[in-house]
């Protein structure tokens, strides 16, 4: 029985994430082929950053006789990476699964529905604990000579450190649906969970080099903290390092136990929460006077309305404008410094002051581009395509409506970006107009572009939301086709150009082609778009 | 009001039509029923009517015009509802039909009016506030059914509108729909309810594996017997 539910479960999470739509068409060569390109770009910078990592924190642990903080520290990165990654999974797939009411009808014990549902969630965990488990091992055997006993002991430790983000999981998951459960603006809740979470993780990455700094001249007071406040961590570290068989049985317990004891926990209340309806409160009607607005403004509303009550949506579409936000706004409370980190991670360390306006022009337009908000719009609308397609309405409204809704969400956050911007860097003339013009234009060729690309990859076959808004192809495409619009002339510049005019030249062409772009969608969209949409969903 | 002469339509990767040859003809104040087996055609029938889905060949018009010349004049006198009511759960009832009566460019004082008489009818008023996702099958129903008649179409064309619909609200429906067809509308609607065909459809069309099995009035058709009974006979002879 475990196995079929864990069959079932796994089924349909793979096709959450990965299912591509039915039909005719199918994924070309060229798309199978970038997919798997950026998989191994994915791969390859995650192994290099942890790489540096690990490799820059061996030998001075070592030295100072701390060995075992190494491996404590590896899997620390990678217990925060689990919680990280299946903290709203968890949410979602045991305390809100939307199959649980039909398991629960049928003779299977609720144990044994929340066990299948635990098993995959460390399975998860497995593949992302992997992603940092596997770099420490590597970095470890290229720094020295390993034991087979050793390695048995490491992999032993490998098995069992999904349990504990897994158990962690399961704890804030169910305080989240508890708290969730009390609100009525459950959507703005997530969303700002989400955000939390983004920053720790975003302030970590930021501050990475710092940390191993820290780490490494004050190796012995981290490490007497870990073996203070987290005792497992020490433990692994100890049965790793010294080949102690005790402390990998205490590692054991701590990873074994806890989790039992959630997992009994939650079976005893599975049925309550399972069954327990959230967040559907019943509001009485009191009619008013209502207003009428043009076919293509209510159709940007109702988009609209469908971002803010989807806080995956907003988190995913709008992180672009969040993220420009966030840095204009450091930018102009706390000077430049945040320019630089990222002169300093990204521009081989090239003195901001200098390039002041290039600089944050290239950021904003770098992190605008990241907005996807009208790539996945088509999709969504999935089982409700038919109220658009059997009303009077003209592909060029409904497709330009969705255009429409991205720029009403980016523009003011471009203008509030590079209004920051402009002040706090005192820009003037020609800067001034670049530092406004550059993310506007580009805005409005991401909307367009993210409506282009999912009019003809559009996807209607899916299970859930999040399917067409992270991993469908036309997000993909939209999302990666932006970086590269940025970064191409950048490069080009950088590396071609910048003998041959300034970059104020460089910059007025680039918006130049941007306009280009946006008149050609933009014609495509409103005069030669009609049989694409009327073909769309028609199997 | 809709006329369907030679309809085909064929899906991609099958082997026999879904549709195949269908000829019908709906006049102003008619109510008319399409009765068939699942999978027999209604539902395809019916999208291409309102504008949905492509087809093979055949001519549809409304009120004398082509779908397929002249989409949106048509769909501007018509209104859909499919079998599954399938609305978009992230606004509320009213927000709903505010967003529908703007594609539709219904005044304001109009659309008003007519919420404040459907929604009454259909017993619907106080849940219009409430967000479509808690609403039950029978109330998206209701909703649906108010948004279709919000822009006071000509043409009227549903796909199982009495299912997940309480007993009170069938009955009301089917007063909307008399009272619709009364002042001039047609109504074309697919049914498994041949007790409601029976009574409700001024005329009825017998479908089977896409292709017409009989069409007339309703009395025509069944004669002395029951709808059940023709419908049974007429289905076992054609299969057959």
């Amino acid at each position: 029985m475990l196995k079929t539910l864990l069959k079932i479960h796994a089924k349909a999470w793979m096709e959450s994430m990965f299912s591509r739509r039915r039909g005719k068409k199918h994924i070309g060569v060229g798309m199978k082929i970038l997919f798997v390109f950026l998989g191994i770009y994915a791969v390859a910078a995650f192994g290099l950053l942890f790489g540096m990592m690990f490799d820059a924190m061996y030998e001075p642990f070592n030295m100072i006789g701390m060995g075992w903080l190494y491996y404590a520290m590896a899997a620390i990165m990678a217990g925060m990476l689990c919680f990280i990654g299946s903290v709203f999974f968890t949410q979602s797939m045991i305390f809100e699964a939307k199959d649980n009411e039909l398991l629960l009808s049928m003779p299977i014990r609720p144990s044994a529905i929340l066990g299948s549902r635990m098993l995959l969630l460390i399975l998860i965990n497995y593949a992302y604990s992997f992603l940092i488990m596997a770099v420490c091992g590597v970095v470890r055997c290229i720094m020295g000579p390993v034991t087979v006993l050793g390695v048995i002991r490491y992999l032993l430790c490998c098995l069992l450190l999904p349990l504990i983000p897994s158990t962690l999981s399961c704890i804030v998951g169910g305080l989240i649906a508890l708290i969730i459960s009390h609100l009525r603006n459950k959507n703005f809740f997530t969303m700002l969970l989400s955000l939390v979470f983004l920053a720790l993780y975003f302030m970590f990455c930021f501050n990475m080099q710092s940390y191993i700094e820290r780490m490494v001249k004050n190796g012995a007071a981290i490490g007497a903290a870990i073996q203070k406040a987290l005792p497992p961590f020490y433990a692994m570290g100890l049965a790793v390092q010294n080949g102690d068989w005790g402390q990998l049985l205490i590692f054991t317990l701590w990873c074994v136990l806890p989790f039992a004891a959630v997992y009994a926990l939650l079976s005893h209340y599975f049925i309550r929460i399972a069954t327990s309806k959230r967040g559907l409160k019943k509001v009485k009607y009191e009619a008013k006077a209502m207003h009428a607005s043009s076919a293509i403004w209510a159709l940007t509303v109702k988009d609209l309305r469908r971002l803010i009550n989807s806080s995956n949506y907003m988190l995913n579409g709008c992180l672009g404008a969040i993220l420009a936000l966030a840095i204009a706004i450091i930018t102009a409370v706390k000077g430049n410094g945040i320019l630089q980190t990222l002169a300093d991670m990204y521009a081989g360390g090239a003195d901001v002051n200098s390039i002041a306006m290039p600089f944050a022009c290239v950021v904003e337009c770098m992190t605008m581009s990241m907005c996807i908000l009208s790539a996945p719009s088509i999709s969504l609308e999935g089982k409700n395509l038919w109220t658009l397609q059997s009303a009077p309405l003209r592909a060029k409204e409904v497709l330009l409506s969705k255009a429409l809704m991205h720029l009403v969400v980016t523009v003011p956050a471009s203008l509030i970006a590079s209004l920051l911007f402009s002040v706090s860097l005192k820009m003037k003339g020609l800067d001034l107009l670049l530092i406004f013009l550059m993310p506007l234009m580009l805005s409005a060729f991401m909307a367009l572009l993210g409506v282009t690309v999912n009019l003809h990859w559009p996807r209607f076959d899916y299970t859930s939301e999040t399917a067409v808004i992270k991993q469908s192809a036309s997000s993909t495409i939209t999302m990666f086709s932006g970086m590269g619009i940025v970064l191409l002339p950048v490069l080009l510049y950088v590396l071609l150009l910048r003998k041959y005019m300034k970059v104020h030249v460089m910059m007025l062409i680039c918006a130049a082609a941007l306009a280009i772009g946006v008149f050609i969608m933009y014609d495509y969209l409103a005069h030669r778009a009609d049989r694409a949409f009327a073909k769309l969903n028609q199997e | 009001m809709l006329q369907i002469n030679h309809l085909s339509k064929q899906y991609g990767g099958k082997d026999r039509k879904a549709v195949d040859d269908l000829t019908l003809h709906i006049k102003p104040g008619e109510i008319y029923g399409f009765i068939g087996h699942n999978g027999a055609g209604k539902t395809t029938t019916l999208k291409a009517c309102s504008g949905i889905l492509k087809f093979d060949s055949g001519e549809i018009l409304i009120d004398g015009i082509s779908i397929k010349d002249n989409p949106l004049e048509c769909k501007r006198r018509m209104a859909y509802i499919p079998d599954n009511p399938d609305l978009y759960e992230f606004l509320t009832g009213i927000q709903y039909l505010n967003f529908i009566a703007d594609v539709y460019q219904v005044p304001a004082s109009e659309r008003e009016e007519r919420i404040a008489e459907y929604a009454t009818a259909l017993e619907l008023t106080d849940d219009l506030a409430s967000k479509i996702n808690s609403y039950s099958h029978g109330m998206k129903q209701k909703l649906a059914v108010i948004s279709a008649l919000i822009h006071n179409p000509k043409l009227l064309m549903m796909d199982e509108p009495f299912v997940g619909l309480d007993p009170k609200a069938a009955h009301t429906l089917k007063q909307i729909m008399r009272q619709f067809c009364d002042n001039g509308g047609a109504i074309f609607f697919s049914t498994h309810v041949l007790e409601v065909a029976e009574k409700l459809c001024d005329k009825v069309a017998i479908i089977r594996a896409g292709k017409l099995v009989i069409a007339g009035d309703t009395e025509t058709v069944r004669g002395d017997e029951s709808l059940e009974d023709v419908f049974l006979e007429l289905v076992e002879e054609s299969h057959a």
